[in-house]
C-alpha cells in the first residue's frame, strides 16, 4: 500500500507553535474537522473513510455543496486521550464546529459529548453507539452510518430470509460483542443451540470449532471484527464441518474475501451498502474511488461519501455560512442529496432509517471470492430507541 | 463424546507444542545470555510474513518455508550483532525498553511494506481439510501435521541439548553462565549462535501458525506475552521446562474454553456462569502461573536445562 | 553532561513551570495546553509512583497500568452509581465528593498492590517482571469481560466529580487541582527518600541479601513500597478518569505499562520529578510523531532505541543532580 497519498495535517506541531487565533469570516472556507483512525491495527476503516470523504471534496474541486471547505484531517491512533487533545486544539484554536470521522467506539465516548457540550455538530459516521442513542440523544448529533444494533439485527434478518432453523453464536467477551449478539437474539426467529464467547483479540480457535463440529449447526452468527474473524474462518474451513452459512453483518468485507478466499465462501454480510447496487450515485462513486485509489471501496468509504455529500447538502442550504447552528442543524436533517445508498433519511433520534441487502460470497472471472448483493433484507430500517428519543 | 474428548486433547497438544516452537529459543536466550528478549514476537511476525510473500510469489508452500527460517535466522543473526550484544550488561529494564522499542519498529516497518489489511495466506492443499482418523472422528491435516512437526521439533532439540558439544556447552551456559564461560568456552560466538537459532524457531513457528491465522503487524505480541509467562512456568533456560510448561498451558487453555463454561452451566444460572467462565478462562493461564510461582518462586524446571 | 544545579533549584523550576504554564497558553492564544498540560501532569503522578518501585527499590514492574486503571474504573464507577441514584446521600458521597472517591480510588488500588506485591515478591528480576505483567494482563481481561461498566468501550463519567463540594470541572480549575496533587507527590517522595524508609529501599535497590543480613524485613518494605506506588497510581488514574470523564479497560494494557516504564526511564529513575519530565517528553513527541506521519511507531521505536543507547541517565539528570 505505501505511504498515503495526502498527509494528514501537522495538527499538533502546526497549531503548538502558530500563534494567534484564526478569524472566521464569510468568505474563508467552511473548517470541518475530520478526527479519525488511520494508525495502528484499525486503521484501515479510517483510511477508507478519510481518501472517501476526500474524494468527495475533490468532485467539486474543494467545496461541497459549491461551499468550499478546509478539510482538518488528524488521526487519533485510536486513543481517547489523543482524539481529546486533538479535538481541544480544534475548537479552540481553529474554532471548529462541525465535526466527522471519528470510528472507533471508544474515541467517540471520550470526546463526542464535550464536542456536543461546547455546542458543535457531530456527525457519526461509523456505528453510532447504545449509549448515544435514544434518551441519550443530542439535538446537534448524528448518525450517517447506522445505529449501534443494526449490524446484529440485519443478520438476524438474513437468517431468517435464508430459513436458517437454528445456529450457534460466537463473539468476543467485550460490550460490542455481547451487544451485537443481543441484537440478533431479538431479531432471530429460529433457535439458538449455543452461545460461544471468546476472549477478545484470541487467535486459536481449535477448541470452539471442536464444539460446533459436535452441535452441528446449520449456520453461525459470528461477530468477529479484523484479524479476528479471518483466523476464525481460516482454521473452520481446515475442520470437517460442510458448507454451513456464516452470519457476519458488516465484519466481513470484499478486502476480507479477498484475502482469506474460498473459507469466506459461506459468509453472509448485510450491509446498507455494497459496491454493486444499483443506482446512478453508487456506481459514480464506485467508478471514481477505483480509479482514484485503485481499490474497491467498503461500505466505510460509502459512509465516508455520504456524510461528505450530506454535509454538501446542508452548507448548500446555509449558504456555507454555519454560525446559525439551529440552521445548520435543519438543513443536516432535511438529508437533500444523493446517497449512494438510494434512500436516505434521518430516524427520530437522528439516525438513519434505511434498507439493508445481504451478501453472499462467490469467486469472479479471475478466481477471487467476492461478496455480492443478495437482495434486500430489511426495508427502511431505523433504531429501535428512536422514540425514546426527546429534544 | 468420546471423539470429542479426544478432539479437544489434540487441540490442548497441538496448542502446547505450537507455543513450545516459539518457547524454546526464547527459554534459551534468556537463560544462557540473561537477556530479556521482547522482540521475539516480531521474528514470529516476520517469519509469517515472509512466507505469505514467498509462498504467493513462488506458488510454493515449502519454499516459502525455507525462506522464512532463512530470514529470521539471518534477522536474528544481525540483532544479536549489532543491538542485543550490547544489552547484556545493561539491566532488564534497558532490555526491556530497547527490545520494546525493536517491536515498534518492526510493527510500523511492516505496515509500511505491506499495509494495514491482513494479508493472504493458503494452505496447500496437499495439507489441507480434515483426515479422516475413525468413523466418527476426523482432525484437520494441517493441525496433524503441526503436531507431527511439534514432537520432531522437541526429539531433535532434545538430542542436540543432551548429546552434542554444542549443547551442552549451552545447557551449562544456560543455567551457569559465569562458570561456562570461566572454563574457556567462546561463549560470543555460541551466544550469536544460539540467539540466531532461537530467532529461526520463532520465524519456524510464526510461518506454521500463519496459514491458520490473520498475517497482521502486531500478531507477535500478544502471543510474546503467553511465551514467557510459558518460560517463567518451567523455568527459565530450561528447554525441558518450556517444553512441559508449553503442554500444560495448552491443556489449562483448552480445558478453560470447553470444559469450564459447559461445567459452570450446568450448575449455576445462565448469565453468572457466563461472566464466570469467561473471567476465569481467560485468565486461566496466569492463575497456572501465579499458583506455579507460589509453589516454585523458579518455575518448576529451574536450574536444569 | 554537567550538573549545572542542585536538585533543589531543579525543582524550583519544574513547580514554576507547572504554575506559569496556563498563563503562558492564554497569552499564546494555546489555551487547549492547558489540557495536554493536565494530562501530562496526571500521567506524571502515576510515573513517580511507578518510580518508587522501580528507581527507588529497583524492581522491575511491568503491571503499574493495573493500578491506573483499578484507580480510574473505581471512580468512573462511583460516579455512575451516584450519578443514577441521586436520592441515597451516602453514594453522593463516595461517589461525587472528590475528596472520598479519590483516596477510595487510591486505596482500591493500594489494596491490588498489596495482593499483587504479596505473591509477585516471592520472586525478582525477570520473573518479577513477568508476573507483574501477568497480573496486569489478568484484571485487564476481567474489566474488559465486564458487562455492566462498559466492557471493552468503558465507562462514561457524566460530569466530573466535586471538590469538598464545589465545582471542579472548569479546565483551568481542574489543572490547578492536578497540579496541586502532582506537587504533593513530588514533595512527599522527597521526603520519603530521605526517610529511613527510603533509604532502607535504596538499600535494597543495590544489594538486598546485604540489607537482609543488616537485619531489616527486606519484603515488607518493598511490600509497603509497592502498595505505595499502586495507589499512587490508582490516584492517578482517578484523575484521569475526572479529566477524560470517559475509563476504558486500554487504561490496564500492557502497552501503557510499557509507556509508563518507558516514561520513568526517560525522565530519570530515582529521582522525585524525573517521572513528570519522562511524561512531558514522552506525550509531546508522541503527539508530534503522529501529527507527521501515521508510522510514528517507527519514528518513536528510533528514537528510543537511540535513548537507551546514549543513556544520559534520564532528563532529570542532565537538568541537576541526583534527588
Amino acid at each position: 500500500m505505501g505511504i498515503s497519498a495526502v498527509k494528514p495535517h501537522l495538527a499538533f506541531l502546526s497549531a503548538a507553535l502558530a500563534i494567534g487565533a484564526s478569524v472566521a469570516h464569510a468568505q474563508s472556507p467552511v473548517k470541518i474537522g475530520l478526527i479519525t483512525t488511520l494508525s495502528t491495527a484499525g486503521g484501515a476503516l479510517g483510511q477508507d473513510m478519510r481518501d472517501a470523504f476526500q474524494l468527495a471534496a475533490k468532485e467539486e474541486g474543494g467545496k461541497l455543496g459549491g461551499v468550499p471547505v478546509d478539510l482538518m484531517v488528524a488521526d487519533d491512533g485510536l486513543n481517547p486521550n489523543t482524539a481529546k487533545d486533538i479535538a481541544e486544539r480544534m475548537l479552540q484554536h481553529d474554532g471548529i464546529r462541525l465535526f466527522t470521522g471519528i470510528i472507533y467506539t471508544n474515541v467517540t465516548l471520550a470526546i463526542v459529548p464535550d464536542l456536543l457540550r461546547a455546542g458543535a455538530v457531530v456527525i457519526q459516521n461509523n456505528t453510532g453507539p447504545v449509549e448515544l442513542d435514544g434518551k441519550n440523544c443530542n439535538p446537534n448529533l448524528f448518525g450517517s452510518a447506522w445505529h449501534g444494533e443494526a449490524p446484529g439485527e440485519s443478520a438476524a434478518a438474513a437468517a431468517n430470509a435464508r430459513n436458517t432453523k437454528q445456529l450457534m453464536t460466537i463473539v468476543p467477551n467485550y460490550t460490542s460483542g455481547l451487544e451485537q449478539r443481543g441484537a440478533f437474539k431479538r431479531g432471530f426467529k429460529g433457535q439458538i443451540l449455543d452461545d460461544i464467547l471468546v476472549k477478545l483479540n484470541q487467535t486459536d480457535y481449535a477448541a470452539e470449532i471442536s464444539q460446533i463440529k459436535l452441535r452441528r449447526p446449520e449456520g453461525i452468527y459470528m461477530f468477529l471484527p479484523g484479524g479476528m474473524g479471518i483466523s476464525f474462518m481460516r482454521q473452520l474451513h481446515q475442520a470437517d464441518i460442510g458448507d454451513i452459512p456464516m452470519y457476519a453483518a458488516t465484519t466481513v468485507s470484499e478486502q476480507v474475501t479477498a484475502t482469506v478466499g474460498e473459507a469466506a465462501r459461506n459468509v453472509v454480510g448485510s450491509a446498507p451498502w455494497t459496491p454493486d447496487l444499483d443506482n446512478p450515485a453508487s456506481r459514480k462513486f464506485v467508478a471514481e474511488f477505483r480509479e482514484a485509489y485503485k481499490r474497491t471501496p467498503t461500505v466505510y468509504a460509502a459512509n465516508g461519501y455520504d456524510t461528505a455529500k450530506l454535509i454538501g447538502s446542508a452548507l448548500a442550504a446555509t449558504r456555507g455560512d454555519i454560525s446559525n447552528i439551529a440552521a445548520v442543524r435543519k438543513a443536516i436533517l432535511a438529508a437533500k442529496f444523493d446517497s449512494v445508498r438510494g434512500k436516505f433519511a434521518f430516524g427520530a433520534s437522528q439516525y438513519p432509517v434505511e434498507d439493508w441487502y445481504m451478501t453472499t460470497v462467490s469467486k469472479d472471472a479471475s478466481g477471487t471470492y467476492v461478496p455480492h448483493n443478495a437482495g434486500k433484507v430489511l426495508t427502511a430500517h431505523g433504531s429501535p430507541y428512536a422514540d425514546q428519543c426527546k429534544f | 463424546m468420546a471423539a470429542f474428548a479426544f478432539e479437544q486433547s489434540l487441540n490442548a497438544i497441538q496448542l502446547g507444542l505450537t507455543l513450545f516452537l516459539l518457547t524454546a529459543g526464547l527459554t534459551l536466550t534468556f537463560g544462557f545470555m540473561g537477556v530479556i528478549n521482547l522482540a521475539h514476537g516480531s521474528v514470529y511476525m516476520i517469519g509469517a510474513y515472509v512466507l505469505a510473500a514467498v509462498s504467493l510469489r513462488t506458488g510454493s508452500f515449502l519454499i516459502g518455508i525455507a525462506a522464512a527460517l532463512l530470514t529470521t535466522g539471518i534477522i536474528g543473526l544481525l540483532l544479536e550483532l549489532s543491538l542485543v550484544r550490547r544489552l547484556y550488561r545493561r539491566g532488564h529494564l534497558d532490555q526491556v525498553l530497547a527490545t520494546f522499542a525493536v517491536i515498534l519498529i518492526a510493527n510500523g516497518l511492516t505496515t509500511w511494506l505491506f499495509g494495514r489489511q491482513p494479508i493472504q495466506l493458503d494452505i496447500p492443499s496437499y495439507l489441507s481439510g480434515p483426515l479422516r482418523l475413525t468413523a466418527d472422528l476426523s482432525y484437520p491435516k494441517y493441525r496433524a501435521f503441526l503436531i507431527a512437526l511439534g514432537v520432531a521439533i522437541a526429539v531433535l532439540l532434545h538430542i542436540v541439548m543432551g548429546r552434542t558439544r554444542v549443547g551442552m556447552r549451552v545447557r551449562a551456559g544456560s543455567t551457569h553462565r559465569e562458570l561456562v564461560r570461566a572454563l574457556g568456552v567462546d561463549v560470543r560466538g555460541l551466544f550469536a549462535l544460539v540467539f540466531g537459532l532461537g530467532s529461526m524457531l520463532a520465524g519456524f513457528a510464526g510461518a506454521l501458525i500463519a496459514p491458520l491465522q490473520a498475517v497482521e503487524a502486531g500478531m507477535g505480541d500478544q502471543i510474546v506475552i503467553l511465551a514467557f509467562v510459558v518460560i517463567v512456568i518451567g523455568g527459565v533456560g530450561s528447554v525441558r521446562g518450556a517444553f512441559f510448561a508449553s503442554l500444560m498451558v495448552g491443556i489449562v487453555d483448552t480445558l478453560g474454553r470447553v470444559v469450564l463454561p459447559f461445567l459452570l452451566k450446568s450448575f449455576t444460572a445462565p448469565a453468572v456462569s457466563t461472566a464466570l467462565s469467561i473471567g476465569v478462562s481467560s485468565t486461566a493461564v496466569y492463575l497456572l502461573m501465579a499458583a506455579v510461582l507460589i509453589v516454585r518462586p523458579a518455575g518448576l524446571f529451574a536450574g536444569r536445562a | 553532561m554537567i550538573r549545572l544545579i542542585p536538585s533543589t533549584v531543579g525543582l524550583a523550576l519544574v513547580i514554576a513551570a507547572i504554575v506559569l504554564l496556563p498563563g503562558v497558553a492564554t497569552a499564546l492564544h494555546q489555551p487547549f495546553w492547558i489540557s495536554i498540560g493536565t494530562r501530562i501532569l496526571i500521567v506524571g503522578i502515576a510515573v513517580i509512583s511507578l518510580d518508587l518501585v522501580v528507581g527507588h527499590a529497583g524492581l522491575p514492574s511491568f503491571g503499574h497500568a493495573a493500578f491506573f486503571g483499578a484507580g480510574g474504573f473505581t471512580a468512573g464507577i462511583l460516579s455512575v452509581q451516584a450519578a443514577a441514584d441521586p436520592s441515597s446521600a451516602l453514594l453522593q458521597l463516595i461517589g461525587s465528593e472528590a475528596a472520598v472517591s479519590w483516596p477510595l480510588a487510591a486505596a482500591v488500588a493500594g489494596l491490588f498492590g498489596l495482593l499483587f506485591g504479596a505473591l509477585a515478591l516471592r520472586t525478582r528480576g525477570v520473573n518479577f517482571l513477568m508476573i507483574t505483567l501477568a497480573f496486569a494482563q489478568m484484571l485487564y481481561f476481567v474489566f474488559v469481560s465486564l458487562p455492566t461498566y462498559g466492557g471493552d468501550e468503558g465507562v462514561r463519567l457524566r460530569q466530573t466529580q466535586h471538590l469538598f463540594g464545589r465545582d471542579i470541572s472548569d479546565p483551568l480549575v481542574f489543572y490547578y487541582v492536578v497540579a496541586a496533587m502532582l506537587i504533593g507527590t513530588i514533595l512527599g517522595m522527597r521526603m520519603l527518600m530521605v526517610s529511613r524508609f527510603g533509604r532502607v529501599l535504596a538499600s535494597c535497590r543495590q544489594n538486598e541479601r546485604r540489607t537482609r543480613f543488616l537485619g531489616y524485613r527486606t519484603d515488607l518494605y518493598l511490600l509497603l513500597a509497592f502498595a505505595l506506588s499502586a495507589a499512587g497510581g490508582g490516584l492517578a488514574g482517578a484523575l484521569m478518569a475526572n479529566h477524560l470523564r470517559y475509563v476504558s479497560p486500554q487504561m490496564m494494557s500492557w502497552f501503557q505499562s510499557g509507556e509508563f516504564l518507558i516514561m520513568n526511564v526517560l525522565g530519570g529513575l530515582a529521582s522525585s520529578y524525573g517521572g513528570l519530565l519522562g511524561a512531558a517528553a514522552f506525550i509531546v513527541l508522541h503527539e508530534t510523531f503522529l501529527s507527521f506521519t501515521e508510522y510514528w511507531e517507527v519514528v518513536l521505536g528510533i528514537g528510543l532505541l537511540v535513548f537507551v543507547f546514549a543513556n544520559p541517565g534520564g532528563l532529570a539528570r542532565l537538568l541537576a543532580d541526583r534527588r
